[in-house]
């Protein structure tokens, strides 16, 4: 079990105007999500990620976070 | 204790030079050339006034849309800016140049005026920075407050890092106080956004993506005109006004 967690009480919603990992710019109007990751997990999640594969990583990791951000996605847009 | 000091060139009438626990801010008057010193490379700006109570309205000659009109886009920016020394009071009440190695911290009133006839999507910037004359963001090391508006919306206010900037609020921001702190040669920022009765509209904060200044440079005041985006063009005569306040002032401690 992860201790990924989306720190909800920072969540707001700004325009962002920055670069991604790939140094492309972008402007975006966006909620901003702050993921934590604990650094103990970095070793498993790093380590299990291929980011040449598309099929990388897996279905079980790929769920978890997913269902972690959108959760608290859900939520905010629900209490407003 | 009042007392008539000197610097940068000028007597300064000081009420108390020790006490800050109540300042006033400073207008930004761009119409003064004698403070302000406009660098203009591609004769981007038509017309420049002071309309109103403090706003400084420009008016637009026609931009392409480009990165290089983008204060917060990209790594280099030849738009229209205005730049003047930032100078701060030591504790006799003297003016010294603020160094990039003080410790500052910068109070920033922004708001866009609302007598405007055509804007463009804009983003106007106003901070510090090292090097004003610099079109290298990085090299211009500025940070600071940014309002940004669509042609059509009101504009979002927030903070600007070098070369990105997070900005927000509602249909009823009319403008933002933005703190920034400079120590040990960063300057982080917050903002908090308000409506025009005064009561809190959003708040904002963003981690500055610059490095730290190098040591003993010269510190500006810079304010900067372009797109929201670097997609957005802007049209000739298309127009904006913003009014800008600031304190700067030099911490000491042990």
């Amino acid at each position: 079990m992860s201790n990924i967690k989306v720190d909800y009480e920072q969540i707001s919603i700004n325009s962002v105007s920055s670069a991604d990992c790939n140094g492309n710019d972008f402007q975006i109007d966006a909620y901003v999500i702050p993921v934590t990751i604990p650094l103990d997990e970095l070793s498993t999640l790093i380590g299990n990620f291929n980011i040449e594969d598309p099929n990388s990583p897996d279905a079980e990791t790929c769920l978890e976070i997913t269902r972690i951000i959108l959760s608290a996605l859900k939520i905010k847009i629900e209490q407003g | 204790m009042a007392a008539l000091v000197s610097g940068s060139n000028e007597w300064t009438l000081v009420t108390d030079v020790t006490n800050y626990s109540s300042v006033d801010l400073g207008f930004v008057n761009l119409t003064d050339t004698s403070t302000w010193t406009k660098i203009d490379v591609n004769s981007d700006i038509k017309t420049l006034a002071i309309s109103g109570s403090n706003y400084n309205k420009i008016t637009m000659n026609a931009m392409t849309g480009s990165t290089n009109n983008c204060w917060i886009n990209g790594t280099v920016c030849d738009a229209p800016r205005w730049h003047t020394p930032l100078y701060v009071t030591d504790s006799t009440g003297q003016n010294i140049r603020a160094k990039s190695d003080d410790t500052l911290a910068v109070v920033i009133k922004i708001e866009r005026g609302d007598v405007i006839t055509d804007t463009w999507a804009s983003g106007i910037v106003f901070g510090i920075c090292v090097d004003p004359t610099s079109n290298t963001l990085s090299t211009l090391n500025g940070a600071g407050s940014i309002f940004s508006n669509t042609a059509t919306a009101v504009p979002d206010y927030g903070v600007w890092t070098m070369n990105s900037a997070t900005v927000g609020g509602t249909n009823s921001a009319t403008g933002a106080f933005v703190t920034s702190i400079l120590a040990a040669g960063l300057v982080q920022s917050t903002a908090v956004i308000i409506k025009s009765d005064g009561t809190l509209d959003n708040k904002t904060s963003r981690n500055n993506n610059s490095s730290a200044m190098s040591t003993n440079q010269d510190l500006s005041l810079i304010v900067g005109v372009g797109t929201r985006t670097a997609s957005d063009a802007v049209l000739e005569d298309e127009d904006t006004s913003f009014r800008l306040q600031y304190k700067a002032i030099r911490l000491v401690s042990a």
